[in-house]
């Protein structure tokens, strides 16, 4: 669904990817771990088109999306949860789903994502909505930023560091949310650094390390190859 | 001093703040959704003031105060097309540089169609004389002026808070690049917004030509107090450019009333006092 081959990009004169290729096939989970600093969120953000590819090809769909400005590439069914959340504080949180429900309905179908069904997945933020994005807890901007993105009836969810800075439960609570979605056969993309919650999770597991993947394969073959773990996680 | 007197003030005060409302606000919204700086605002404010007068010559005011609005979103799209969507990428400082080189450019071409002379504008039928309240006659045109403000204010108000584009200009302005990856076309509301702030400082010049004779200089002589306004009342927001407007109108015209000697320095103190206070202005918009 999503194939990204020989990426090379970074910030301005800062080259951060040097060869990131992977391939996100349709209906799977895909986690891409790694360290600090080591590509993760620059390969995502390159994806979307926030940063400029310096060469390589990202596919979706059979299309080629490399270069294309971000709405046309969140248009062409890619919804993105970024790692700093980026809820609209000047909206209500109701506000913040309309602004992609009322564009996307349409896309979902009779089985798509609707405010009912999100309210029902995400009770909170019913009782939330009339709050703007400023008053909200963190475990509440991650639930309502996932809610944003489904509200897109996406082909491809990508996650950006989801559990990143939340209590326990709400890790647990988006665990099982991300679960229900997995078992629905929603396409994901993920970028964790809990390892646990990533390959519990995935299906399939890229590695980047130094710009590059240097380690490709499944979820149970990494969670038992500590070798790698230790090389590359610091696991 | 007595009565009348603090109500003439307090209408003064507020026409002129209603004015600077309708010059600041299409400046503020502009700068918060692109942080783009287009310091030839005020120029096209005097190209509405021109090409009002221009029409009403021959074909009455009314005509005159609604082609004029037209013109110069037209004149922005323009802009827009040529000179500003090639700016966008480029730093702040080219910005300010482009924009205030425009200003001059914008002088020079209305001294070239209009020569130097002043224009006069006047009061239509309908507008001309005086009502009277509380004791004092106060012109029927300075009411006018104060409820295109007002009915802009009302109107964009509900335009930003209760529709989807309001929402999604709003989500711009917090955060582009986010409203952008939930497939919003940034720049082409960018592109809205910027010729529908034109058509407001085209408004501003229409509506205010009657009020005082258009010269060239017009448009550079507003600049400053609008930035005033915007700056001590947060880029980017509604609420700020209204706060703004009306702190600037009263300062200005009160101040002149008890401290004549210090009212032209009595805005700036306060403006530097903002900036002490709250560096980010009084009411700025949220994002960052």
């Amino acid at each position: 669904m999503l194939d990204i081959n020989e990426l090379q990009s970074g910030y301005g004169e800062t080259q951060v990817l040097f060869d990131v290729s992977l391939q996100v096939k349709p209906g799977r989970v895909h986690a891409i771990l790694g360290r600090n600093g080591a590509g993760k969120s620059t390969t995502l953000k390159t994806v979307m088109g926030l940063l400029k590819a310096k060469s390589g090809a990202v596919e979706f769909d059979g299309e080629q999306i490399s270069g294309r400005q971000p709405f046309k590439v969140a248009d062409m069914g890619i919804a993105y949860v970024p790692e700093t959340r980026d809820i609209f504080p000047s909206l209500t949180v109701l506000e913040n789903l309309e602004l992609t429900q009322r564009r996307f309905q349409h896309r979902g179908g009779d089985n798509g994502w609707t405010l009912e069904k999100i309210y029902e997945a995400f009770p909170r933020l019913k009782e939330r909505a009339g709050n703007y994005g400023d008053e909200l807890s963190g475990g509440e901007q991650q639930m309502l930023t996932i809610a944003r993105a489904l509200l897109m009836n996406p082909k491809l969810l990508i996650l950006d560091e989801p559990t990143e800075g939340l209590a326990p439960i709400i890790v647990k609570q988006i665990h099982k949310q991300l679960s229900v979605l997995k078992q629905q056969g929603l396409t994901i993309l993920l970028v964790e650094q809990n390892f646990g919650f990533a390959t519990s999770l995935a299906d399939d597991v890229s590695i980047i390390g130094k710009g590059q993947v240097v380690w490709r394969g499944s979820a149970n073959e990494i969670r038992e190859d500590k070798a790698t773990q230790h090389q590359w996680l610091g696991v | 001093m007595d009565i009348s007197f603090w109500i003439l003030q307090l209408l003064n005060a507020l026409q002129l703040s209603m004015l600077l409302f309708l010059l600041s606000v299409g400046l503020t919204v502009i700068f918060g959704l692109m942080h783009f700086v287009n310091l030839a605002h005020g120029a096209l404010y005097a190209l509405g003031a021109y090409i009002a007068a221009s029409v009403a010559a021959s074909m009455g005011y009314w005509a005159g105060v609604l082609v004029a609005p037209f013109a110069v979103a037209v004149l922005g799209l323009i802009l827009y097309q040529f000179l500003i969507k090639r700016m966008r990428s480029s730093g702040p400082m080219a910005q300010v540089l482009v924009t205030f080189g425009l200003i001059f450019a914008l002088l020079d071409i209305t001294r070239l169609i209009w020569g130097d002379l002043a224009l006069a504008l006047d009061v239509p039928e309908l507008l001309a004389g005086r009502v009277s309240i509380g004791g004092i006659e106060y012109p029927v045109y300075r009411f006018f002026v104060m409820a295109v403000g007002l009915v802009a204010l009302v109107v964009l108000h509900l335009m930003l808070t209760k529709t989807q584009l309001g929402a999604m200009i709003r989500a711009g302005v917090d955060n582009d690049k986010m409203a952008a990856c939930l497939g919003i076309n940034v720049e082409r509301l960018f592109f809205l917004v910027f010729c529908v702030g034109c058509a407001l400082a085209g408004l501003a010049g229409a509506v205010a030509a009657p009020l005082l004779s258009v010269v060239p200089e017009m448009g550079v002589d507003i600049l400053i107090p609008t930035l005033i306004v915007i700056v001590i009342g947060g880029l980017g927001s509604l609420k700020g450019a209204i706060v703004g407007s009306l702190i600037y109108g009263f300062v200005q015209t009160f101040g002149a009333v008890f401290a004549p000697q210090l009212a032209s320095v009595m805005i700036y103190v306060l403006l530097a006092l903002v900036l002490v206070m709250r560096p980010s202005g009084l009411f700025p918009a949220k994002g960052g």
